[in-house]
C-alpha cells in the first residue's frame, strides 16, 4: 500500500507539471487561484464549446492524466481475480468486506493523485506567476477536487468491473469509447448551437453528458444552466451506482469460472 | 472429535456442458483422500465446488453439519491449491503469503516462515514470484495452503513440477498435516502418487465418481 501511495503521488506530480505547463496561462503574469483552477478544467476565460476539432482535441489532451490513471488502476481490483483469485476468495467468507477494502484503497489513491496534481499546479503557478488567492478561488478549488475525484474514481471502478465481465482490453475500449463519445457529444451540442436549435434541447444534451460536469467554467458562469451542485450530484449518483453494481458483481461466485483472461476449465 | 465433509448428489453444468454429475461422498477429518482421474475428468471443478468457489446447480455440500452457501460462502478454514492458479507476480514469496494471511489474519509472521521452510523455500528470498521456477511456485502454493493450519486441505496435482526432494518434502508435509487432524483431499492423474499417500481413493471420469475404495 505504501508503494502504491508513492506511485499515486508520483503520477499526480507528473500530471501536475504537464497540466501546468500545457494549460495554465495568465493574461498578464498575474492570475487568480480561481482562474488557475478554471483553466485546469478546460476554460480559457470562458470555455468555447463548438464543433471545433482543436477545442475538443485540446480538452482531450487536458484529460490525458485521467485516461492514464484509468489505465493504471483500471485493473486494480480485476488483477486479484486473474492472478490469485482462488487463494484470495477461498479465504473470503465475506467478499463484500474484501470489496470494501479494495474501494478504500482506490479511494485513498485517487485522493492522493488529485490532491498532489492540483497542489503541484498551484505550487508551480505561484513559482512562475503571481497567484492571487481569494475565497472564491478556494470554493472553486474544492469543487474541482470533488468533481475530478468522483470522475476518476467512478471510471476506474467501472473499468475494473467491465474487465471482470468482458476482459481488460474490452473494458479499456468501452471506457475510452464512452468518454470519447461524451467529448464528441459536446461537439454535437456546439454544432446544434450554430444551427440555431432550441436552447432547451442543447441544454439537456450538455447536462446529460457526464463529461460536461468536468467543465467548471460552465458551472460557475451558469452556461447551459449548469450548476456545480448539479454536476456534483450527478457524479455522486453515478459513483454510487457503479459501487453498488460492483458489490453485486463481486458477490457472484461464478466469477472464477467466467475469467476471460485465463479460461479455466 | 472428527468432522465430516458431505457431498450429496451434486451436479454442475457450464455453458450446457455437464462437468459434475451426481457426486456423493462423505469425508472424515484426520484422513487423506485421493481423487484419481485423467486430465479433464472434473477433479479441479469438484475442488472448486467443494470449496465454495463455484456454486453447484443441485445437491448440497455440508461441513460439520453446516451447509455451504447457506451457513458460509466458502468452506471455513480451508487451504487449497488449484492447478494453474497463480500468485502475485510482482511480490516475493513472503509478501504473497503475508498478503494472503492478512485476509483472515489467521497466520502470523512466524507461521508463514515455518510454512515456507516446510516446503523448502527461503522466507528471506528477495526474488519476486515471477522469477520463481515452476517447482518453487508449486511449493509456495502449498505453503499458502498450510500456513494457517486449516481444517481442510485440498491439493490439486500437489507434486506437479517438483523434483525428487520436493516430492519427498511435500509427502512428509501431507502426512504431518494428517497427523495434526486435517482432512486432506488430493487430486492427481498420477495413480502412483495417490496410492502412496491416500488412505481412501476415488476414481473420477467424465465428471462422475466411478469408484471408491480403501487404498
Amino acid at each position: 500500500m505504501k508503494s502504491e501511495k508513492i506511485r499515486a503521488s508520483l503520477w499526480g506530480l507528473i500530471s501536475g507539471v504537464y497540466l501546468m505547463t500545457a494549460f495554465v496561462n495568465p493574461y498578464d503574469r498575474e492570475i487568480s487561484l480561481s482562474e488557475v483552477i478554471l483553466q485546469l478544467s478546460g476554460s480559457r476565460g470562458s470555455f468555447v464549446m463548438g464543433c471545433s476539432l482543436p477545442e475538443l482535441l485540446s480538452y482531450m489532451l487536458r484529460m490525458l492524466p485521467c485516461y492514464a490513471v484509468s489505465m493504471i488502476w483500471g485493473i486494480d481490483l480485476y488483477h486479484h481475480f486473474c492472478t490469485a483469485g482462488v487463494y484470495v476468495f477461498s479465504r473470503c467468507t465475506n467478499r463484500l468486506k474484501w470489496y470494501r477494502s479494495i474501494l478504500i484503497s482506490l479511494f485513498v489513491k485517487v485522493c492522493i493523485f488529485e490532491t498532489v496534481l492540483t497542489g503541484t499546479v498551484i505550487l508551480l503557478s505561484s513559482f512562475c506567476f503571481r497567484v492571487k488567492f481569494r475565497q472564491d478561488g478556494l470554493i472553486i478549488l474544492g469543487c474541482h477536487l470533488s468533481v475530478f475525484f468522483l470522475w476518476n474514481f467512478s471510471w476506474i471502478l467501472l473499468m475494473n468491473l467491465l474487465a471482470l465481465i468482458s476482459g481488460s482490453s474490452m473494458a479499456a475500449v468501452v471506457v475510452m469509447g464512452i468518454q470519447t463519445i461524451g467529448l464528441a457529444g459536446l461537439g454535437i451540442a456546439g454544432f446544434l448551437e450554430t444551427r440555431h436549435a432550441s436552447n432547451l434541447m442543447i441544454e439537456k444534451l450538455v447536462q446529460l453528458n457526464p463529461i460536461s460536469c468536468t467543465v467548471l467554467g460552465w458551472q460557475f458562469e451558469g452556461t447551459y444552466s449548469m450548476k456545480s451542485t448539479h454536476a456534483l450530484l450527478f457524479l455522486t449518483m453515478c459513483c454510487i451506482v457503479v459501487i453498488i453494481t460492483g458489490g453485486i458483481l463481486i458477490h457472484r461466485s461464478e466469477l472464477l469460472t467466467d475469467n476471460r483472461e485465463m479460461e479455466m476449465m | 472429535m472428527s468432522k465430516l465433509l458431505k457431498a450429496c448428489r451434486i451436479n454442475k453444468s457450464i455453458r450446457n456442458h455437464k462437468i459434475l454429475t451426481d457426486i456423493s461422498f462423505e469425508l472424515e477429518s484426520g484422513h487423506i483422500y485421493g481423487l484419481w482421474g485423467r486430465n479433464g475428468s472434473g477433479k479441479t471443478m469438484l475442488f472448486r465446488a467443494l470449496s465454495g468457489l463455484m456454486k453447484v446447480d443441485s445437491g448440497s455440500i455440508c461441513w460439520d453439519g453446516q451447509k455451504l452457501h447457506q451457513d458460509f460462502s466458502v468452506l471455513p478454514n480451508l487451504g487449497i491449491v488449484l492447478e494453474h492458479a497463480g500468485l502475485y507476480p510482482n511480490m516475493t514469496g513472503m509478501e504473497n503469503l503475508s498478503y494472503l494471511a492478512g485476509i483472515k489474519k489467521a497466520a502470523n509472521w512466524q507461521m508463514i516462515c515455518e510454512a515456507m521452510e516446510r516446503v523448502g523455500l527461503d522466507p528471506c528470498d528477495k526474488r519476486t514470484y515471477r522469477k520463481y521456477s515452476m517447482g518453487m511456485k508449486q511449493r509456495l502454493a502449498i505453503a499458502q495452503a498450510v500456513m494457517e493450519q486449516p481444517d481442510i486441505i485440498m491439493l490439486d496435482e500437489p507434486t506437479n513440477g517438483l523434483d525428487e526432494s520436493g516430492v519427498w518434502k511435500i509427502r512428509t508435509l501431507i502426512h504431518q498435516e494428517k497427523e495434526r487432524g486435517a482432512l486432506i483431499l488430493l487430486a492427481s492423474h498420477n495413480r502412483e502418487d495417490m496410492t502412496l499417500l491416500a488412505d481412501h481413493m476415488y476414481h473420477m471420469a467424465d465428471g462422475r465418481l466411478t469408484g471408491g475404495a480403501g487404498a
